[in-house]
């Protein structure tokens, strides 16, 4: 049983690979998302103290 | 990544600035992206979709950190957006009564996990193996399926199983010892 676990997991890990592409895209998107919000936030920052 | 508290009690939430908070996120993208992504693609069966909903699961978790509400422990958190986005995944599918398609595409486009191999038969001999681990996560019922992933594939300890399922560690441990029996009989 242990090695049918075992090997499950392994199987499953190198074939469900979340490629350095992939990766890559995604942070990008993410990271567009996260300055957007950050700007926004500095502006209604700057605005308030105004 | 480091214990992290949106809001600490009796403290203001102010002590954590918003770059904090996106470092705070980014590290949690680069060590756990990779286990989510995972967890996604057995469950949803589509590249596509996986990279959607893991996409839309950090998206939530900023959404939720800017509010400045807590988190104690990110990784559960992040299983648990991600578990709440599959199930709303396919709830969509089978309004619009395509979860059929969706299952069809994922055939279709299971030829994209494919990375390094040009070997035909290396090829088919991947997707035999792919078929293989959902039909063993499919032989399971529904309600072992998660715990199974999450404990044997992503190797999570079950008190935090627990928190991603939002039941007792005593529980995740009882239906772990129930799947196991139901797995020794295809392992057999």
């Amino acid at each position: 049983m242990e090695n049918f676990l075992q090997n499950l997991k392994k199987a499953a890990k190198r074939h469900f690979v979340f490629s350095a592409k992939q990766k890559n895209r995604i942070r990008k998107k993410l990271n567009e998302r996260l300055k957007h919000d950050i700007d926004s936030e500095k502006i209604e920052d700057t605005s308030s103290k105004k | 990544v480091p214990h992290y508290k949106c809001a600490p009690k009796g403290g203001t939430h102010m002590n954590v600035n918003i770059k904090q908070k996106k470092r705070y996120l980014l590290d949690a993208y680069e060590k756990y992206s990779e286990q989510i992504y995972r967890y996604c693609i057995i469950r949803v069966r589509s590249k596509e979709y996986a990279e959607e909903i893991l996409q839309e699961t950090f998206f939530k978790t900023w959404k939720y950190i800017l509010s400045d509400k807590e988190i104690n422990d990110i990784r559960p958190f992040l299983f648990k957006i991600c578990k709440n986005l599959i199930i709303d995944h396919y709830r969509k599918m089978a309004t619009k009564n395509k979860r059929e398609e969706c299952l069809e595409d994922a055939v279709k486009k299971r030829s994209n996990i494919s990375y390094l191999s040009f070997d035909q038969k290396k090829e088919m001999e991947k997707e035999k193996t792919i078929e293989e681990i959902h039909k063993i996560i499919s032989f399971l019922p529904p309600s072992y399926r998660d715990i199974v992933i999450l404990r044997y594939i992503e190797e999570i300890p079950p008190r935090e199983i627990a928190q991603i399922l939002n039941t007792s560690a005593k529980n995740i441990s009882a239906k772990l010892n129930r799947a196991k029996k139901k797995l020794k009989q295809l392992s057999t």
